[in-house]
């Protein structure tokens, strides 16, 4: 019933994948200290005729956060071995030693492996541009692979190096491992990455060996271990990773989903219909005189509340604009007959300031009252019903006094159990009651009363 | 439109309104019109004239209508605030009315009710003494 999505969005996808980049591309802002104090003395290991230059802008490609240098790649279309190899070869390491490297031990054996397969994939393919390579700084799984319906293994034919992980950073080397027939390749970073779906695959393992074999001594460079690289193990390796990737990147996606508006998702029928229980329990909540617990009735009470609310907002808008009109005329006739000294009688004439009838009716149950107020104009007509306990005409007429209305009819007796009034008052000029005042306060107090009188027996 | 989106919307209006009416009776409370206080005396000053000009009196009259219960008119000037008093007194001395009506008609009040004995023994309240009382509250008030 309802569907998946965010889980393998190609798009959600991209995007998670281009958060997790940046994300690690922030992770390894951290180590710029550190990588930068080892590519140092990974140039005087290396003892290649590096250009300072062209170093410096690999650490900075490599240590900042927008990764591209499109005038250098332009540069490195051809570049001489050496040149490239020390490149590639401090650029791996820089990128690797952002991931944080930490092991030394398996270097040295990996290290001529690389070496070697560099020389022979550089041999094969038209040197992709080495910061190609640079540009992809630590990277882990989760964030650089692409989702699995995209991640096909193009290349079945390829051998990939792969020798065992030994670190849990993944350097990114498309290009390195591909041995990509010559064709354009994306040289910037993003683009990179928004190829990925079109099917490259990320040898993480391969990569990872090369960076690390690159820490050890790198004298062996050009020694033919090739054959280590022959091995096809990498499909396996790949499959997991991609695996594990493409879960993690659901997460990311549905993640990112989710934070973006709320998901109606529920994972069951069940789900759903405790929701529409729940909701039905706050509208019920909403309304002040639940009558019954069925959904119907809930329905019908809530369609009478917002009746009754909106009665009571025009009430009161009128009733404020009433105010303001008696008050500015009060004013203005205070202030004109201060001379005489006496005041005139209210003008009818301003009565037509407010044309509209002012009309309004709720009803208000407690446990043992009901009370039914209707207004119009300034008639007030007061409905009480209550359980006969006390003497409720006592309190009634207080309340009125209080509310400054001027009873006028009173009819009432005793009905049953009940007592049965109806008060037919008229509000004095200048009081501000409205409707939901008068029968708020004449329920609190009839309650108050029924609480304060310990239940005593009938006197007949 | 779905249920539950009937639902919500439901909820959030009433949540809305009921806003919208705590917001405009602070309004009208801050709103509040002064000096009201002078209409006070004239209503009631108006209401002794007219009494008088339609020779109205006041007056008590109590009936007996068998078993315990009385009759009671009794005929008063409408002031603010006098049917209270009359209430509060008729409340002490422990009369417990039954049906009552109350009119009021040219700034009288007519107070009709049935009036129960509340004395546990004395079950036969004299009509005299009643009417003696209640003339004495009304003129009191």
């Amino acid at each position: 019933m309802y569907e998946e999505t965010g889980c393998f969005d190609p798009n959600s996808m991209a995007e998670g994948g281009d958060d997790g980049i940046s994300q690690s591309v922030k992770h390894h802002k951290e180590d710029d200290a550190a990588v930068s104090a080892i590519e140092l003395e990974l140039q005087k290991h290396l003892a290649f005729n590096v250009e300072d230059t062209h170093t410096q802008s690999i650490s900075i490609n490599s240590n900042t956060h927008s990764i591209h240098d499109p005038a250098n790649q332009n540069h490195q279309i051809l570049p001489p071995y050496e040149h490239s190899h020390s490149n590639w070869d401090s650029g791996v390491v820089s990128a690797d030693h952002m991931g944080g490297f930490d092991q030394n031990e398996n270097d040295q054996s990996q290290q001529s492996f690389i070496n070697t397969d560099i020389s022979s994939s550089f041999a094969q393919s038209q040197t992709p541009p080495l910061l190609n390579l640079l540009q992809f700084p630590r990277c882990t799984t989760s964030s650089m692979l692409p989702p699995n319906s995209s991640i096909s293994f193009t290349n079945p034919d390829h051998h990939f190096p792969v020798p065992p992980p030994t670190s849990t950073d993944v350097l990114y080397d498309p290009l390195f491992h591909l041995n990509l027939p010559p064709q354009p390749q994306p040289p910037l970073f993003r683009e990179l990455f928004q190829s990925i779906p079109h099917g490259y695959s990320f040898p993480a393992s391969a990569s990872r060996a090369a960076a690390n074999s690159l820490f050890g001594e790198i004298g062996d460079e050009r020694d033919a271990t090739g054959a280590f690289y022959e091995d096809g193990d990498v499909g396996v390796h790949l499959d997991n990773r991609v695996l594990e990737f493409s879960r993690d990147l659901g997460c990311i996606g549905r993640r990112r989903e989710t934070a973006g508006k709320p998901t109606k998702h529920f994972a069951t029928e069940r789900q759903r219909r405790e929701q529409l229980n729940g909701k039905f329990k706050a509208l019920k909540d909403l309304v002040p005189n639940p009558t019954k617990n069925d959904r119907a009735s809930v329905v019908g009470d809530a369609i009478e509340y917002i009746k009754e609310l909106l009665r009571t907002v025009n009430e009161l808008k009128l009733l404020v604009e009433k105010k303001r009109c008696v008050r500015e005329r009060r004013k203005r006739h205070r202030t004109e007959d201060d001379d005489e000294g006496m005041k005139p009688l209210v003008d009818p004439a301003d009565q037509s300031y407010n044309s509209s009838l002012r009309s309004s009716w709720l009803q208000r149950k407690s446990k043992d009252t009901e009370v039914d107020v209707r207004i119009i104009d300034d008639e007030v007509t007061i409905k009480l019903v209550q359980r006969k306990k006390i003497d409720c005409l006592l309190f009634v007429s207080r309340v009125l006094d209080e509310l400054q209305l001027d009873l006028h009819h009173v009819a009432g007796g005793h009905i049953g159990d009940y007592y049965s009034f109806l008060f037919n008052t008229k509000i004095y000029e200048g009081s501000s009651v409205y409707a939901g005042s008068i029968a708020n306060k004449l329920i609190e107090v009839m309650d108050k009363q029924y609480a304060a009188v310990p239940p005593t027996s009938c006197a007949y | 439109m779905k249920k539950e989106t009937v639902i919500e919307d439901a909820i959030t209006y009433i949540r809305q309104l009921k806003g919208r009416v705590l917001f405009l009776c602070d309004q009208v409370l801050q709103v509040e019109p002064l000096e009201e206080e002078e209409t006070k005396p004239k209503i009631d000053e108006n209401a002794a004239e007219e009494m008088k000009n339609c020779g109205i009196e006041e007056d008590v009259k109590v009936t007996n209508m068998g078993g315990n219960k009385l009759r009671i008119n009794i005929i008063f000037g409408k002031k603010r605030g006098n049917f209270t008093k009359l209430v509060e007194a008729m409340n002490a001395l422990g009369f417990v009315f039954g049906d009552t009506s109350v009119t009021t008609l040219k700034g009288a009040t007519l107070f009709s009710s049935v009036l129960e004995g509340t004395h546990g023994g004395d079950r036969i309240i004299r009509v005299e003494e009643t009417r003696e009382l209640l003339l004495k509250i009304i003129r009191g008030i």
